[in-house]
């Protein structure tokens, strides 16, 4: 591993921490700077996919994530349009993702940015997070794979770009037919500019270090290799370090900011979105990076986390600084239980039939 | 130390990357897995190092023991841009 390499992802992982810190500063919600899941969710509200008043803002984050990546990938010529790689699995995938994500109230991300606020609702999160991957490296491990992505014909790459265009001018034009809320965490916001900005910067930055909160834990699982962890490392300690000196550290379980003490779903709910994450092949960011390089697959992911953010607030699934009501329980034993079954169901054949391929191999010999 | 030349080979999936690593060790080319070098794009974050071999026996090899990969790719010297050696084709 060359130390230029290293300085990237420490370096975006830093540049992460403070936009984010500075994001609160200028009015998104507390230790919510940026949530790719709490955005998505506020982009369905936004949209009318759900109805939950508080939480519906099309964050311009989340295009600025995709464009930002979008931009860069063309630049350093990594922007090529692919998928073919089990589309409808990864929908239903990215939706579980979100539930598990709604109930702990934040993706991986927003998970290390509560943690660097003192939020400690968020270390038990932690585990589940890790303990979710290590068992979606279990079938990893067995032969799970959703199979290869395949070239796809280049004008396929520019669809995600240019939903989020289309998502950026509903913000800016504010047509009467969109939400926003009036009160709530979905009516905190940045401005636009600044949110925007903010956006692009960590698109870029992200696609150029393949920051992944997914990938540096299961990096440490397979390869005992702290490369990209070290990026999630550095978000903590640079959010930390600038809470401490605004005034915003206070550890804690009891009265976090858009968080809830019921340890057990917190554990629970990001366990699922651990487990999704790592039959994905990365985090809720990671998907909006590879989404705007032009893998469609990716883009298909990011769609089962909007629809399953609508969802989960129209079946009262979502958690709230109430906790989580039984709907959401439910919801999320039966997404573990699901996704178990995707998991299953995707372990390919040739590793059963390890030792008669073999045998045929040795025949062709 | 980095010796050089080596391969880096990427993989669709970190399952493949696994099956590459179960299946490579019984060959006796010796190679390790590794993040994948920000140089190099890729949609698996892990893909395999390997130590020099001509170049025909790395390709025969990964070929006769029907690994996927997503491309082969050769650094030849330090700070230098690897050079693209096979990228897979579909069949």
């Amino acid at each position: 591993m060359n130390l230029d390499q290293k300085k990237v992802v420490i370096f975006s992982g830093i540049a992460v921490g403070a936009l984010a810190v500075m994001l609160t500063v200028l009015g998104n919600p507390p230790n919510q700077g940026i949530c790719v899941a709490c955005f998505i969710r506020d982009i369905a509200g936004g949209l009318g996919l759900h109805r939950a008043e508080a939480v519906q803002y099309i964050r311009p984050e989340v295009p600025g994530f995709i464009l930002g990546s979008f931009i860069i990938s063309l630049i350093s010529g990594e922007f090529r349009a692919r998928g073919g790689s089990a589309p409808l699995a990864r929908f239903v995938i990215g939706f579980f993702v979100m539930v598990g994500a709604l109930t702990f109230l934040g993706c991986p991300l927003r998970m290390v940015l509560r943690l660097a606020a003192g939020d400690l609702n968020a270390i038990p999160a932690f585990f589940g997070f890790s303990l979710g991957i290590y068992y979606g490296l279990f079938f990893i491990k067995k032969g799970y794979s959703l199979g290869r992505s395949y070239k796809i014909p280049q004008g396929n790459a520019y669809l995600m770009p240019a939903i989020s265009v289309f998502l950026l001018l509903l913000v800016a034009f504010s047509p009467s037919f969109i939400f926003f809320s009036q009160k709530g965490p979905g009516s905190m916001k940045a401005p636009f500019i600044a949110s925007l900005a903010a956006g692009l910067i960590v698109g870029m930055l992200a696609q150029r270090s393949r920051l992944c909160m997914q990938g540096g834990i299961r990096d440490i699982f397979l390869l005992r290799d702290f490369h990209l962890f070290s990026g999630f490392v550095s978000i903590f300690i640079t959010a930390l370090v600038l809470n401490i000196a605004l005034g915003k550290f206070h550890p804690g379980f009891a009265n976090q900011p858009i968080a809830h003490s019921m340890h057990l779903w917190n554990f629970l709910g990001m366990f699922l979105a651990g487990f999704g994450s790592a039959l994905l092949g990365g985090c809720p960011l990671r998907q909006c990076i590879l989404a705007g390089e032009g893998d469609a697959d990716a883009a298909v992911a990011f769609l089962g986390m909007l629809v399953g953010a609508a969802f989960s607030h129209n079946f009262g699934l979502a958690a709230s600084a109430n906790g989580v009501g039984s709907n959401g329980k439910v919801a999320v034993v039966l997404g573990i239980a699901l996704l178990t079954i995707i998991a299953a169901f995707n372990v390919s054949t040739d590793i059963f039939q390890k030792k008669g391929s073999e045998l045929s191999n040795a025949q062709e010999a | 130390m980095e010796k050089y030349p080596y391969f880096m080979i990427t993989f669709p999936s970190v399952h493949h990357a696994l099956r590459f690593e179960s299946k490579m060790k019984e060959t006796g080319i010796s190679f390790q897995l590794v993040p994948v070098p920000r140089e190099i794009s890729s949609s698996c974050g892990v893909a395999a190092r390997v130590d020099f071999v001509e170049e025909d026996t790395l390709v025969d090899t990964v070929d006769n023991l029907k690994l996927e990969y997503d491309s082969i790719y050769i650094y030849d010297r330090p700070k230098e841009k690897p050079s693209l050696v096979k990228r897979w084709e579909i069949r």
